[in-house]
């Protein structure tokens, strides 16, 4: 663990992944933001210390496109669901998937904060 | 008297005689003197000498008589010439004198005036009277001569034509005879007189034309006797003949009463006697019956005539047979009539037809205003099913700003409780807390306007505006099927008077219609797009394509049918209710296919030309 660990967030959604980059800063985390799956991979290398933020529904890719392809390159880099839809049958498949946790938007903030760290601690 | 003053002449010659016939004794014979011879009566020589003196005496007398017998006859012929002068010349004529032997003619001054000449200008010659004659009577004249030289007529007389000195034609009444004739009985002298009548001429003329005019007149005329008892007829012409069927022999003489035979029942035949009686012009129309037994009307006006002192002495009748003319007037009145009550019947058709149709436009009003109440209704249900169909979408689209509030909002607490002096952060994080929930308010805004029951309000709109708001409510859901929407908007298109609210559910029906074709049916490429543009100058047309696989023919049919439906979840109204609101604002729906991408939509609304309110 020679490097500050980070939370990438993986949202389309520019003003919740601008939010979430803030909030995070804040309490003092290390946050890097993407508005798509491929621009993620565009920049990620694997056996950094962090964790994944990944909103579930996105064009072209989505969250689970993303989980299965770091799946498939065996990158045990933790992965925290958020979604505005109340699907039960996606959160619970992602979870199924491996997924690290799941969250609906809006974000119950202290859950989450807790939820990221002890993400980044099993990292 | 004159025969007196001979014999005392004569008496007168025979004292001389003897006074002289003493005296030349009284010389001769110188037996005294003369007085003694005066007084010497010897018996004998008394009577030689009364014997002598008688017979001088008659001789005398007998000269006398001679001398004025033959005066008397010159006398009187001179004078009778001046008479026969005189009295021609009043007349306008003059005599001749013809010398068959010589041809030598006498004319006299009246015969020379008449032609317009004086007497010492004419040639008296018969070449004279040929010359003046008219070549047209030439013949005839001669002819008439020939006849009276051969003793065929007492009396020779003629009526020709002869020219004047100016060159113009006048009428001559010739009238003339032989006065001496050879042992042989030819004609050696003739003589006559030639009288001016060509005033007589044409006024016979204009008798004549008058009466031929009144032959061949028309209308029937008759002229009837006013001075004699029961006003016979005295003249009828041709037209009447045809008109009756009489001939003009059965009718002269009759009162023109017998052309009504027993109708004589007739008011205008008072009214006619009532004016005769008056001496009055009168108008009347009768039933008269021809020779033949049919009826005619008869159409008369009488006129009075009257002579020159003002006295009544005729009528004269015109007549027209009206029969014709009464006919076709009864026929355009009966057929006047049989319009006038088809007109009355048809009014009262057309009356009543106008009280159904204002009923039935009542009615009509009525149920239109009823059909789009429930169009409305219908509209209102259906957007409000179109936001149930959405709820899910629209939830996550309110809960993107909604997210970023909590989480600026959990990070200006964190920072406040961390005793941060950073304003500037906390600036930062509430100006975007504002934003976004500003946003979120945008988003129930457009969702409230959409569903809220209202009035359709139909204003002066952008067509491409209101696509972005309906493409915006689709966003969220586009993205999370990964369909891309791609808008193809013409630039300044003529605005579209429109419900915004209406297009813009139209527009969700739609391009939903797409997304649910591209998600149902697993297409690869996951496309829509929206085309606006005024192909024409009267409308603005917007086009909606996707590249699903679009519709079966059976079902094409059927689509804009209320409760069809091809989706598992559907309603059947999206289309029905997006044609219903189209046509209400007078545009037009189809569905049809693009060439290179896919199944097409496409609506028109008229443009905004005063047309629409």
């Amino acid at each position: 663990m020679t490097a500050e660990p980070t939370v990438y967030v993986v949202d389309d959604e520019q003003a919740v992944r601008a939010s979430i980059k803030f909030f995070l800063e804040t309490i003092g985390l290390n946050v890097k933001t993407y508005g798509s799956v491929q621009d993620f991979f565009d920049d990620y290398e694997s056996g950094k210390a962090g964790c994944l933020v990944v909103d579930v529904c996105m064009p072209n890719m989505s969250g689970p496109d993303l989980q299965k392809e770091l799946a498939a390159r065996k990158d045990p880099i933790p992965i925290i669901f958020i979604t505005g839809h109340s699907d039960e049958t996606v959160s619970e498949a992602a979870l199924n998937s491996g997924a690290f946790a799941f969250f609906h938007k809006p974000l119950q903030s202290e859950e989450f904060v807790e939820c990221i760290r002890k993400a980044l601690n099993r990292f | 008297m004159i025969r007196r003053k001979m014999v005392w002449a004569g008496i007168g010659a025979g004292i001389l005689c003897w006074i002289a016939d003493c005296i030349v004794d009284a010389f001769v014979f110188r037996e005294g003197a003369v007085i003694d011879q005066l007084l010497s009566f010897k018996t004998a020589e008394i009577w030689l000498r009364i014997l002598f003196l008688s017979l001088c005496t008659a001789l005398g007398i007998y000269a006398q008589v001679m001398i004025n017998r033959a005066h008397r006859a010159e006398d009187s012929l001179q004078r009778s010439e001046e008479r026969l002068n005189l009295a021609l010349s009043a007349l306008d004529g003059g005599i001749w004198d013809w010398n068959l032997q010589t041809n030598e003619v006498y004319f006299s001054p009246g015969w020379a005036r008449m032609l317009g000449y004086r007497s010492d200008e004419l040639n008296t010659h018969l070449q004279t009277w040929e010359e003046a004659l008219h070549p047209e009577d030439k013949a005839r004249i001669m002819h008439a001569v020939e006849d009276h030289f051969e003793r065929q007529t007492s009396t020779y007389c003629s009526e020709y034509r002869m020219r004047t000195k100016t060159g113009d034609w006048i009428w001559i009444q010739d009238r003339g005879h032989v006065v001496a004739r050879d042992e042989n009985g030819r004609p050696l002298r003739m003589t006559g007189t030639d009288l001016n009548i060509t005033a007589r001429k044409e006024a016979e003329e204009v008798i004549r034309l008058s009466d031929r005019s009144i032959q061949s007149a028309s209308n029937g005329i008759v002229i009837v006797d006013a001075t004699k008892k029961d006003y016979p007829v005295i003249s009828v012409n041709k037209a009447f003949e045809n008109m009756s069927g009489y001939p003009a022999d059965e009718i002269l003489g009759r009162n023109c009463r017998f052309l009504q035979r027993d109708d004589r029942n007739q008011p205008e035949i008072t009214e006619f006697q009532k004016a005769i009686k008056a001496g009055l012009p009168v108008h009347v129309i009768l039933r008269n019956y021809k020779k033949d037994g049919t009826l005619f009307w008869n159409e008369v006006r009488v006129s009075p005539v009257r002579n020159e002192n003002g006295k009544l002495t005729h009528f004269i009748g015109v007549m027209n047979d009206y029969t014709e003319t009464k006919q076709a007037k009864e026929a355009l009145q009966r057929a006047h009539d049989e319009l006038e009550v088809r007109v009355k019947e048809r009014t009262a058709e057309l009356f009543e037809a106008n009280k159904a149709l204002k009923q039935q436009i009542t009615e009509r009003k009525r149920a239109e205003d009823q059909a789009r109440k429930h169009q409305e209704e219908l509209a209102h249900v259906q957007r409000i099913a179109t936001m149930g169909e959405m709820a899910t979408g629209l939830a996550h689209e309110i809960n993107q700003p909604l997210t970023a509030v909590v989480n600026y909002s959990r990070a200006c607490l964190m920072l406040l409780d961390a005793g941060s002096q950073s304003t500037d952060k906390l600036r930062e994080a509430m100006r975007e807390v504002e934003e976004n929930g500003f946003r979120a308010g945008q988003i129930i805004h457009r969702l409230r306007d959409f569903v809220r029951k209202r009035e359709p309000r139909r204003s002066k709109l952008d067509i491409n505006q209101v696509i972005k708001v309906a493409v915006a409510f689709l966003e969220d859901e586009a993205r999370n099927h990964d369909i891309t929407i791609r808008l193809d908007l013409a630039d300044s298109l003529p605005n579209v008077v429109a419900d915004p609210i209406q297009i813009e559910q139209v527009l969700l029906n739609l391009i939903k219609n797409s997304f649910d074709s591209l998600r149902y049916n697993g297409s690869l490429r996951r496309e829509v797009i929206i085309n606006s543009d005024a192909p024409q100058p009267t409308a603005v047309e917007v086009a909606i394509v996707d590249t699903g696989p679009g519709f079966s023919l059976e079902a094409s049919k059927q689509l804009f049918e209320p409760f069809y439906t091809t989706k598992p979840q559907g309603l059947g109204m999206g289309l029905s209710i997006s044609r219903s609101i189209i046509e209400s604002h007078g545009g037009q729906i189809r569905i049809s296919r693009s060439e290179e991408i896919g199944p097409k939509v496409c609506f028109s609304i008229p443009q905004c030309n005063g047309f629409n309110k």
